[in-house]
């Protein structure tokens, strides 16, 4: 190992620090939000949590948790002193902020359009939502298009490996899980719901993603 | 030590001593951030082993500083004959 790596490198105080920071934020976000989330609901009158299927509840901690995550991006794209709270590093620099602020405020815009599109999704359209659920989605599926592109527009190379990088894992992890889903769906030991499936791809696609970005140190 | 007694597994990192040479021109990771016209955190990402840059990476930051490529990223492969 180089002397560099020494220092914040696997099991090191700083990553310590990063893990101990990601699971706290993960679970006060990830309870706010599912609690928000399910008071909405509610207070729309399209939902009772009682009455929500097993893929319904997962959209909700979904819409929660990328409703929180994306929440706190982009709320610390507009916040020097929130992002300096999260960014605690020796080499960090004054200028970093400026060039930072529009990659957390888009990728937080694109978590927060996966929000929408979840709520969404998990409304039942048996209740006369569809037509509001509709364009809806639709309109959060163009706003995620265009967030991503602007990130990608803006990434320098470090950020499209690791972009790159999670859309391979993702990839494969699709064919696989839809490739063993489809011969068990038609045989009738699982169901197909299209629900299911949206949510399969966009795990497939988060969890790679967050993995990579914490492990280069992102 | 800057190279490990084994690099020979396909997955492992190269090694680099960028922040050996950053740091003896006085630099933070930011100034040579923006030297190399990418990001603060690509930086840390190499000298930390988490990241192996691409090639116009590596070669623009061998100019740089004045250097080989290979005195700034280090390899211990061989050729076969050579080994």
């Amino acid at each position: 190992m180089s002397e560099s790596s020494t220092m914040d490198g696997p099991g090191g105080p700083d990553r310590r620090r990063r893990l101990a920071r990601l699971a706290y934020g993960a679970f006060v976000g990830g309870v706010m939000g599912f609690t928000l989330t399910a008071l909405a609901l509610q207070w729309l009158g399209t939902a009772a949590p009682a009455t929500l299927t097993l893929f319904q509840g997962i959209a909700l901690i979904i819409t929660a948790a990328t409703g929180a995550i994306g929440g706190i991006m982009v709320a610390m794209s507009f916040s020097r002193r929130l992002y300096n709270i999260e960014n605690q590093s020796d080499e960090s620099d004054p200028e970093e902020y400026g060039d930072a602020a529009p990659l957390l405020r888009f990728a937080g815009t694109g978590l927060l359009a996966t929000a929408v599109q979840f709520a969404a999704l998990a409304l039942p359209p048996e209740r006369g939502a569809g037509d509001i659920v509709l364009p809806l989605i639709m309109a959060a599926l163009l706003v995620q298009l265009w967030a991503n592109w602007q990130l990608w527009q803006r990434s320098d190379e470090l950020r499209r490996a690791v972009t790159l990088e999670g859309a391979a894992i993702a990839l494969a992890a699709i064919i696989l899980i839809i490739s063993l889903w489809a011969p068990l769906a038609i045989y009738g030991h699982v169901g197909f719901d299209p629900l299911a499936v949206v949510i399969v791809i966009t795990l497939a696609n988060l969890v790679p993603s967050l993995w990579i970005t914490h492990r280069r140190g992102l | 030590m800057f190279v490990s007694d084994s690099l020979t597994h396909r997955d492992q990192r190269l090694q680099n001593r960028l922040k050996e040479h950053r740091l003896a021109r006085g630099w933070s990771q930011g100034q040579l951030a923006e030297e190399l016209d990418v990001t603060r955190q690509t930086i840390n990402a190499v000298e930390t082993d988490r990241y192996d840059p691409s090639l116009p990476l590596a070669l623009r930051a061998a100019k740089l500083f004045g250097v080989p490529v290979e005195a700034l990223f280090l390899d211990d492969w061989m050729p076969k004959e050579r080994r």
